[in-house]
Parts: C-alpha cells; sequence; structure tokens
C-alpha cells in the first residue's frame, strides 16, 4: 500500500481541474459541431461563421489545464522533484481545483447548447453571428470567474 | 412509453442545423406575390429555381408544372425525413401513402384507371402498388395492410368507392397516431391531435350541410383527436350555438371555424381556416433552435408550399386575376 499524502490530492485536484473542464468543453464544441456541420451540409460558406461559435465551448478546456498546470508546476510534477506535502495541504490544493472543475465541466456542456442554438441562428440569419457569440459568452462568464477563484484560492498555498 | 428508445432534442443537432439552413429557402408571403405578380412563366420558373426547385427541362408551358416541380422536390423532402430519423418521420408520409392506396385499389375496383400517385410516401410508389395487388402488405405497415383489407371489405359489401376513401382516412390517423406516440413527443403527438380534430370538424360541417344522417356520420369521424368520434356523433344534430361547448377539447376549434362559415366566405374560407389553424400550431416550431420540432416543422411546412405552389400555377394557367388566387392561398411558415 502507498502511503498517502499531500501530493496524491494534489494531483487529483489536478487530474479533477483538467479532466472535468476538458470533457465539458469536449461536450460543449461536439453539441456545436454537430449543428455547425448540418448547416454546412447545406451551406459550405458559412463554415467561418459556425466556426466562431463551436469554438467558443473550448475553452474551458484550457481553463482546466492552465489549472493543472499551476498545481503540476507548484508540487514539483513538471521537474520531477516532487514536493514534501502533507495531506492538508494536499487536500487545499484539491479543492481549489474544484471550482474551475466542476464550473468548467458544466458550463461547457451548456455553452455547447447555446452555441449550437445560435449556429442555427447563424443558419438563417448569418448577420447576427456576433449576437450568437454574445449569447455564448454570458455563459461563459461563469467558467471565468470559477477560474479566477480556483487561482485566488491555490496561488497563496504554501508549498 | 414504447421500447423505442426516447430521442432528445441533443439527437437532432445535424439536421437542425440543415434544416435551418433550408428554411432560408421556403417560399414566403412576398415571394408568393412575386410569383403571382411575374409578367410570365420564364420569370416565375426563375424565381421558383431561386427556391430550390429543380426547373430543369421544364419551359412553363407545361400542363402538370405544379405537380412536376412539387414531386421533384418532394422527393428531396421526404430523404430529409429519413434523414432525420429512421423512421422517426413517416409519419408525415402516410398520407402520401395512404393517397396512394386509395389511387391503387380504386384503379384495380373502378372502370377508370389514373395515374395519379405521389412521391413522397413512406414507401416506394411500385412496392406499395405492387404490395396491394398481389395482396402481399410485408412492404407497407402493419395498419396500412389492415386497412386496404377493410376497404376491399366494405367495398365488397356497399358497391360505394366513397368508403374505401373513409376506411383509408380512418387507418391513415390510426397510423399517424402510432406512429407519433413511438416518437413520444409532444409537439408531434398535439399536431397529430390537432390535425384529426380539424378532419373531425370538417367532416360534421360538410356532412351536415350535406344532409346526411347521423349513422353515416358516425362511421367518418376519426379516432384520436382532443375530443373522441363518439363526441362528435352525439352532437351532429345540435344547434351552431350550442355545438361547441359539446365536444370538450374540440370546442374552441368549433367555435372558430362556426364563425368563420358565418363570416361569408362559405366552404372555401372554412377550408382556407382549417389549413391556417394547423400551421398556426405548426408555427409553434419557429423559434425552436433546434430538436423533433425543426425537421417536423420543416417538412409540414414544405406540403403547404406545395399546395400554394399547385395553386398559384393553376390560377395563373387558368387566367385568374391576382386577388382570386391570393385569397384562396394558404398561409405559410415564414
Amino acid at each position: 500500500m502507498f502511503e498517502l499524502n499531500g501530493i496524491v490530492f494534489a494531483m487529483l485536484g489536478a487530474a479533477l481541474a483538467s479532466g472535468l473542464a476538458g470533457t465539458g468543453s469536449a461536450m460543449g464544441v461536439g453539441v456545436a459541431g454537430e449543428a455547425a456541420a448540418g448547416v454546412i451540409a447545406e451551406d459550405p460558406s458559412k463554415f467561418g461563421l459556425t466556426l466562431l461559435l463551436q469554438a467558443l465551448p473550448g475553452t474551458q478546456g484550457i481553463y482546466g489545464t492552465l489549472m493543472a498546470f499551476l498545481v503540476l508546476n507548484k508540487i514539483g510534477a513538471i521537474s520531477g522533484n516532487f514536493a514534501t506535502i502533507d495531506a492538508a495541504t494536499g487536500l487545499l490544493i484539491m479543492f481549489s481545483c474544484l471550482p474551475i472543475a466542476i464550473a468548467g465541466w458544466t458550463s461547457g456542456y451548456a455553452q455547447g447548447k447555446t452555441c449550437a442554438a445560435g449556429i442555427c441562428m447563424v443558419a438563417k440569419r448569418p448577420g447576427e453571428v456576433a449576437k450568437g457569440m454574445v449569447y455564448g459568452a454570458m455563459v461563459e462568464t461563469y467558467a471565468v470567474l470559477a477560474l479566477l477563484i480556483s487561482f485566488l484560492a491555490f496561488i497563496n498555498i504554501p508549498v | 412509453m414504447s421500447a423505442a428508445k426516447k430521442k432528445k432534442n441533443l439527437d437532432f443537432l445535424m439536421i437542425s442545423g440543415r434544416i435551418k439552413s433550408k428554411e432560408v429557402h421556403l417560399v414566403s408571403t412576398q415571394t408568393v406575390d412575386k410569383l403571382i405578380d411575374a409578367p410570365d412563366m420564364a420569370e416565375v420558373l426563375k424565381i421558383l429555381s431561386e427556391h430550390g426547385y429543380d426547373i430543369s427541362g421544364l419551359t412553363g408551358e407545361e400542363k402538370n408544372l405544379a405537380s412536376i416541380l412539387c414531386e421533384r422536390d418532394r422527393a428531396e423532402t421526404a430523404e430529409i425525413a429519413t434523414q432525420a430519423g429512421n423512421g422517426l418521420f413517416d409519419c408525415f408520409l402516410y398520407p402520401n401513402d395512404y393517397h396512394n392506396l386509395k389511387v391503387a385499389l380504386k384503379n384495380e375496383l373502378l372502370s377508370d384507371p389514373r395515374d395519379i400517385f405521389t412521391s413522397g410516401g413512406s414507401v416506394s410508389v411500385e412496392e406499395l402498388r405492387d404490395g396491394v395487388k398481389n395482396r402481399d402488405y410485408r412492404s407497407l405497415t402493419d395498419m396500412m395492410g389492415s386497412g386496404v383489407e377493410e376497404a376491399l371489405d366494405v367495398y365488397n359489401r356497399t358497391g360505394n368507392s366513397q368508403m374505401i376513401d373513409i376506411v383509408l382516412d380512418r387507418y391513415c390517423f390510426k397510423d399517424m397516431a402510432k406512429a407519433a406516440e413511438k416518437v413520444d413527443n409532444e409537439f408531434l403527438s398535439g399536431y397529430v391531435r390537432t390535425l384529426v380534430d380539424v378532419a373531425n370538424v370538417k367532416a360534421l360541417l360538410r356532412l351536415r350541410k350535406m344532409g346526411k344522417s347521423p349513422e353515416f356520420a358516425s362511421q367518418v369521424f376519426f379516432e384520436g383527436g382532443n375530443a373522441t368520434p363518439e363526441r362528435f356523433t352525439a352532437a351532429y344534430n345540435a344547434s351552431n350555438e350550442e355545438l361547441p361547448s359539446l365536444l370538450g377539447g374540440a370546442a374552441s376549434l368549433m367555435q372558430k371555424a362556426l364563425a368563420e362559415m358565418s363570416g361569408g366566405n362559405g366552404m372555401s374560407g372554412f377550408e382556407l381556416f382549417c389549413d391556417n389553424y394547423l400551421m398556426d400550431y405548426i408555427r409553434n416550431a419557429k423559434y425552436v433552435p433546434y430538436g423533433a420540432e425543426v425537421p417536423m416543422a420543416y417538412l409540414l411546412a414544405k406540403e403547404t408550399e406545395y399546395k400554394v405552389i399547385s395553386m398559384i400555377l393553376a390560377g395563373r394557367q387558368t387566367g385568374l386575376p391576382a386577388n382570386s388566387i391570393k385569397e384562396r392561398l394558404r398561409a405559410l411558415y415564414v
């Protein structure tokens, strides 16, 4: 049996941030991509417009990866020189990752659905693409806020 | 619930995107005005080609121009129904199948065979014709097979070819309701219920005008609406004032229909009202970004479009004045 120390919790936090936020983005981009493919099947000239909207839900995955990178860097996983941290510190790091993990997962999926609706709108009214993007960006706000809280909670944890 | 897995709105993303692109090409009220006011048939064809109609090889002088144009387009529309969900939207194609069944049976039983089959059904015309001819219904739905058998039986007993229409219409609505149940979508079930209500209200008012007995009318009313056939039969002899209150879920429709008929436009105004009433229901899907409602509304919008184009072309060919053509036109989806 391995010894349960802080590194395990910190690693779990990084995995959740990257994994869950990435899953949300993958689902969101997939949902928007399906709608976009339908539009392109009839009107290939709308590729650029639909791609803009499809890309929006991809940001949650980036936020999660950024958070995971910060954690991995702090605990020395990237350099290979793992820091010695106690379980409480490890838990602190893990909990600091949860806002972006959870909000990234749910908002990525929700944003995908909003963007799919925007893509369907753009199919009929290509001039309104900016409005479709604004609707998508409204969902994005909460992923950004979650990243901010994750970052603030994490940055001063002493390791 | 049926054994089939209920489809979610997200299962219709791609087809919704595709249809939203196609909706741009639907014929609008402005297009209708252009078609009526166009100086010649070449211009009419040009306008229709801008809306996706295949005008290759057509001069505009063809006698059956509308039917050629609509039949070409209908095949593509049926393809969308197939892509939308592997039989999920067959119920919208059933009216074409049942029309073809009626034609096939009448061609066999009556002395004046007519080639008025229509494409765009869930079964190809050839398969359907062979199925009826050989009494082999494997390519048809169970309901279609039973409908043909019952229509034959009733015709053999009564010798009345109108009964073929009545029996097959009844089976058509039953088949549509069964297919709608399989999809388990409230919009679709609501549409089928509204369709049956409209058919029953039409039947009641028409049969009363023709002086038919309640016994005859009871054979005509269809199941599957917001009011049962028994209610319609019981209300058959009621006065216009009390008729709506006797029809339960179809009361409001009956009230509007009676108001329309007394408005001075007669039966043609009433027919127009019925079609527009259905279109009002379908328009609820206009603001659904994706989901089963999108292909459903498109398929129904296309059928209305075919009717409108046929009326415009027929009106132009017979030299009807523009206003008379416009009066007869159904409300469009866009």
